[in-house]
């Protein structure tokens, strides 16, 4: 079975060729297994964002390629690109980054819409996933009026919500104190688990990296093993 | 006899034929030509000052668009994460400004059309609340205001107005849908 994600060679140069030129990314090679969760760590701005981004399909390598479960991603379309980001990766940010103006169940629903599911199916998906983390009884709030915490949950939901085949968070808890970062924490493990996609977490809290079954560490622009 | 006096050409050359050879015909539109030629100035020079009308009035859905892509920056960076496609952010702000354009078409259209259809109670009112004398109808012998509502500038509104706001509107659209995710999404 191939890996769920592969990235090989992978380089990202920010403002090529001019005096601010930043080189975030000289060469990363990695593969996550499907079912897997990795943690990625490293300190602020070593370019845990830019590579999730690549790895995302949101962002293009400047050279190396990106596989998605086999899939040489690296030269498509953007249409091409966004397809397969739509039916194969889930974001997470360290902001929940809801709309501010839908309720919580239709933040989750609404990926599901833009895949074309039917609502009401799109609706008990939703609901069944708030309910693994905890949320399904503030389905009718709207994002201002959860908690931190909460709002992440939420944003777990709809990152799961197309059932992706892999999981990208980018510091999920980093703005949760630690208590609650624990707790969401162990809420998005339980969905990972049961719903077996990969995942790659970018974290640079070394405890909650612990916690994963292998931990990457971003260094000088190359990944190696922690 | 003719009803419509503005058709008067259609029996020049029967009459011209009933005279005989040696007939010059001599119309009353002959006769006021250079009023009539004002007139249809006047009628060309007000369809462009409308014009000019419609075109401000859909700057201002550009630039509230504008000042909407631009609020809405996260959100449409997370769309996009989701999986959304560029021509599915282009078409919500199209949607948004076309129907902010046509909505405006509608009540323009209707408010038009009451105002010339009413334009004697209208100017009566108006009349009555500035207290009289805005028109005084024994200076200049004219006893009513004429206004006729002819479908084909009705017509040639709609169509101007719908045009230019939708045209418009794909501008900060487009801007909308190329816009980066990564940049939008940045929060350092
Ligand atoms: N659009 C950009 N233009 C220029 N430099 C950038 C851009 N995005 C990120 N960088 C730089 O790349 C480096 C890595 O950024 P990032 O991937 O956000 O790191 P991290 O997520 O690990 O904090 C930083 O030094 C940052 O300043
Ligand atoms: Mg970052």
């Amino acid at each position: 079975m191939s890996d769920t994600l592969r990235l090989s060679g992978v380089t990202k140069t920010y403002n090529p060729g001019k005096p601010t030129a930043v080189e975030v990314l000289r060469g990363v090679d990695l593969a996550v297994a499907p079912g897997e969760v990795v943690a990625l760590v490293a300190p602020s701005g070593a370019g845990k964002s830019t590579l999730l981004h690549v790895a995302g399909l949101l962002d293009t390598p400047d050279a190396g390629q990106v596989l998605l479960d086999g899939t040489d991603m690296t030269r498509l379309s953007d249409r091409r690109r966004t397809m397969a980001r739509r039916d194969l990766v889930g974001f997470v940010y360290q902001f929940h980054h809801l709309l501010p103006e839908f309720t919580a169940l239709e933040n989750v629903v609404l990926p599901q819409l833009a895949h074309g599911t039917p609502r009401a199916q799109a609706e008990a998906r939703a609901l069944d996933l708030m309910d693994r983390v905890g949320v399904r009884n503030r389905a009718t709030h709207r994002p201002a009026e959860l908690s931190g915490g909460e709002q992440q949950r939420v944003a777990f939901c709809r990152a799961l919500a197309n059932a992706p085949r892999l999981l990208l968070a980018d510091e999920p808890t980093g703005n949760l104190d630690p208590a609650t970062s624990d707790r969401v924490f162990d809420a998005l493990m339980v969905l990972v688990r049961s719903t077996g996609l990969a995942a790659l977490i970018a974290t640079h809290n070394l405890q909650l990296a612990a916690r994963m079954d292998r931990v990457l560490r971003l260094d000088a622009g190359h990944v190696v093993p922690a | 006899m003719l009803d419509d006096p503005d058709d008067v050409e259609a029996i020049v050359p029967a009459i011209l034929q009933a005279a005989g050879p040696m007939t010059l015909a001599w119309t009353w539109k002959d006769s006021s030509g250079a009023f009539l030629s004002a007139l249809t100035v006047e009628d060309n020079v007000m369809f462009v000052i409308l014009s000019v009308l419609v075109l401000i009035a859909s700057m201002n859905i550009i630039s509230g668009l504008i000042m909407l892509v631009k609020n809405k920056g996260r959100d449409i960076g997370i769309l996009r994460t989701m999986g959304l496609t560029e021509g599915a952010v282009l078409r919500v702000f199209f949607l948004c400004g076309a129907s902010i354009g046509t909505i405006g078409t509608i009540l323009g259209v209707l408010l038009g059309c009451a105002f010339a259809i009413w334009i004697d109670p209208i100017f009566a009112a108006v009349n009555y609340l500035s207290g009289g004398g805005v028109w005084d109808p024994s200076i200049r012998g004219i006893y009513r205001l004429p206004a006729k509502l002819e479908w084909g500038d009705v017509l040639s509104a709609v169509s101007l107005s719908l045009f230019l706001s939708w045209v418009v509107t794909l501008f900060p659209a487009r801007r909308a849908a190329r816009m980066n995710p990564v940049e939008a999404l940045r929060y350092e």
